[in-house]
């Protein structure tokens, strides 16, 4: 009789189990998970010349274009460009205060009438053209904003000399450009 | 169907010690051990450095399971999505939606892989199976992409959303299907 009431406990314990034997649904879990991913802001220009020499220049300062050629730009984000020169203009290499141009407009030479002490340049190329004439000094020009990304390769600017109305007074003439890209959040 | 531990026990026993007052009783008594799965992701974000190159990334994770594993992956994007391509900006020559493949994997012998690329994991998503049973088993998320033109800067984001279930099916004998009778 004892054995026999055991049984039945241990029967009373599984039954409920047989209720519900037949309508098992699976169990689960679900989980998420978040990838960012990050793309650096990249732009660039690659394989310019950073010298550009227009050799030896006429009386009022005709010279040979020069081609720079197979220049890269990359740039994986929208920006701003810009352009500055810290002259406004080839301006003659000399300390004497006579031969300094007399303005950004007037290129004659403070001190030797009859001659120039500067002479203006074009660019041409990726963003345009530019003459330097239209550039006043160390003051940007924009060349565009929120321009779209570019990846370019191979590209060409050509630099030439305009001519002046003067002659140039002998020596080096100098000046440097700087082209800014300033990248923008898409 | 759920798998279950089933067992059944018969037993003939004598009432008495009399010979010949005879009772029988027939018991059976089955147990039930419920199905379960566990999904232990490592993180719940994954930060990736883009790069103009192919990629991958692995979010290690651990799966606990008493019954053949089936899961199910499913991505919001359907790639990583950067902002600017979500607002319809195109820009030729770049791209801002980077699919990638995803695989889901269990250390375990026999395993099988499920993959799939993340365009299909888009809305439903996709089913498969491990073919294991991952009792407290490591695994991993893998992800690989190859970017197709150049990505733009910036943010890129997907979520994946992974359920893990049993295969639905009893491993164990059914009631009344006379394994034990």
């Amino acid at each position: 009789m004892k054995r026999l009431m055991m049984a039945f406990l241990l029967a009373g314990v599984a039954t409920p189990a047989f209720a519900t034997d037949t309508s098992f649904a699976p169990s689960g879990a679900t989980a998420s998970v978040q990838f960012k991913g990050t793309r650096a802001v990249q732009c660039e220009v690659k394989n310019y010349d950073a010298q550009i020499d227009f050799g030896a220049l006429g009386i009022n300062g005709a010279g040979s274009t020069v081609n720079d050629s197979g220049i890269d730009f990359f740039c994986n984000t929208i920006y701003d460009a810009s352009v500055e020169s810290t002259n406004g203009y080839l301006k003659l290499v000399s300390t004497n205060p006579n031969a300094q141009p007399v303005s950004q407009t007037n290129l004659a030479a403070n001190g030797f009438s009859g001659f120039a002490a500067a002479i203006d340049y074009q660019v041409a190329g990726i963003f345009g053209t530019a003459n330097s004439a239209a550039i006043s000094a160390s003051v940007p020009v924009n060349l565009g904003t929120n321009l779209p990304p570019a990846n370019i390769t191979g590209a060409s600017i050509s630099y030439s000399t305009v001519t002046g109305s003067l002659p140039l007074l002998a020596g080096t003439y100098k000046d440097t450009l700087t082209l800014t890209i300033t990248p923008q959040a898409l | 169907m759920s798998p279950r531990l089933a067992l059944a026990l018969f037993a003939i026993a004598p009432a008495s010690a009399q010979a010949s007052l005879t009772d029988e009783v027939a018991l059976r008594i089955k147990g039930h051990i419920s199905p379960r799965c566990a999904l232990d992701l490592s993180r719940s974000e994954v930060e990736i450095t883009l790069l103009p190159t192919s990629g991958q990334a692995l979010l290690p994770l651990r799966v606990d399971c008493n019954e053949r594993l089936a899961i199910s992956m499913m991505s919001q994007n359907g790639g990583l999505l950067h902002p600017a391509h979500a607002r319809g900006a195109r820009y030729p020559g770049f791209t801002g939606f980077l699919p990638y493949q995803a695989a889901f994997r269990i250390e375990a012998d026999g395993e099988k892989p499920i993959s799939a690329s993340s365009i299909a994991m888009r809305g439903a998503g996709v089913a498969g199976s491990t073919h294991v049973i991952p009792y407290r088993t490591a695994g991993s998320l893998y992800l690989s992409w190859t970017p197709s033109e150049e990505l733009l800067a910036g943010e890129y984001r997907d979520v994946i959303e992974i359920r893990v279930s049993g295969a639905g099916e009893h491993l164990g004998d059914d009631e009344g299907d006379g394994g034990n009778d």
